[in-house]
């Protein structure tokens, strides 16, 4: 009885460890602009507008272009077109989505982490 | 239970849309979490509710407790698919996709899948007492991968999803309004929960007695 307890738990334990070890090694979709500059699909690249320097976001007319530094650090060129969401001044941190082409990452899409507090808002 | 189940409902219904304050960096985006944390709890205590009974089926061998254990088991997995839905309208309406494999994300789809494996476990084995059996050891398999899915791996890895509501530092960012309406909407689907297995189990019995008697040589249901 206590054999076949003990195996159980051990068993489980097992289980746990390999399924923690093998999930937590796949699960992140974001990767770095290094990364991104070597595949060829689609990827999405996190990071936080850099906003030392001149050009830290402008728009040419028909999108707009960010600056955005990786988690390794590299600071980017990103074009968007298309209106970038109202959150982005205040995010945390932004995910873009899309690929790197010639000299700078064109997303398609911008996610943005906002600092979600449930506290009330309070008009300024 | 139904009076009370009712009055909750318009409770915080009413509080969700008359008395809640517009929240920072959200908005009225806010009313989706009165939705979506309860509905996220409530499929977490499914499934520990639904391996509670799968332990005590193992021990005493009792059908009822294999009943009770499946129902949770159900139960959990459509209050899951609820707070994947909602959560993916919020997350289209907060970080601009409804869906981009966010570690969050990933994490509950294997959780469905998990849970989805269980209810085809339990439809392929036909010996009643072998399919008790086989779906208890898996239930319990199964929720031991909940702490992981839920509370471990979204915390250690970056996600879009906001810091859980009680986050590393213990703190609660959180408006006094909107916790004790957060409150009671968990109170409401908590209860809806143990109401709904409650019905649900009553119903299994009655379907097993019925089917008892239309074919009496069958072995009996031990309850």
């Amino acid at each position: 009885m206590t054999h076949t307890r003990v195996l159980c738990v051990a068993i489980i334990i097992v289980f746990l460890l390999f399924a923690f070890v093998n999930f937590t090694k796949s699960l992140t979709p974001y990767v770095t602009f290094a990364q991104a500059k070597s595949s060829r699909g689609s990827v999405q690249v996190r990071g936080t507008i850099e906003t030392s320097g001149a050009l830290s976001r402008q728009s040419d007319g028909r999108g707009s272009i960010l600056r955005l530094r990786d988690e390794a650090g590299e600071v980017h060129q990103v074009i968007y077109r298309g209106a970038l969401p109202d959150g982005v001044d205040k995010a945390e941190s932004l995910v873009v989505v899309g690929k790197y082409e010639g000299s700078a990452f064109m997303a398609t899409k911008v996610l943005t982490k906002c600092p979600t507090k449930y506290q009330e808002h309070v008009s300024k | 239970m139904l009076i009370i189940l009712g009055a909750l409902l318009l409770a915080v219904n009413y509080a969700v849309f008359y008395l809640l304050p517009p929240m920072e960096g959200l908005g009225y985006l806010s009313r989706i979490a009165v939705l979506h944390i309860p509905v996220a709890w409530v499929s977490v205590l499914g499934f520990a509710v639904s391996a509670f009974w799968a332990l005590r089926y193992l021990r005493k061998n009792n059908r009822l407790y294999d009943i009770k254990s499946a129902v949770a088991a159900t139960l959990g997995l459509g209050f899951c698919i609820a707070a994947t839905v909602s959560g993916a309208i919020f997350a289209r309406l907060a970080w601009g996709s409804f869906w981009n494999w966010d570690p969050r994300q990933t994490s509950i789809t294997i959780l469905l899948l998990t849970y989805y494996a269980y209810y085809g476990l339990r439809l392929a084995v036909e010996h009643e007492e072998t399919k008790a059996r086989v779906s208890a050891v898996y239930s319990v398999m199964a929720a031991s991968t909940v702490p992981f899915l839920v509370f471990i791996m979204p915390r250690q890895q970056f996600s879009l999803h906001p810091s859980p509501v009680i986050n590393q530092a213990g703190k609660i960012h959180m408006d006094i309004v909107f916790s004790i309406v957060l409150a009671g909407a968990i109170c409401f689907c908590t209860l809806l929960f143990f109401y709904m297995s409650r019905l649900l189990v009553q119903k299994r019995i009655a379907g097993r007695k019925n089917a008892e008697q239309a074919s009496p040589r069958e072995e009996g249901v031990k309850i």
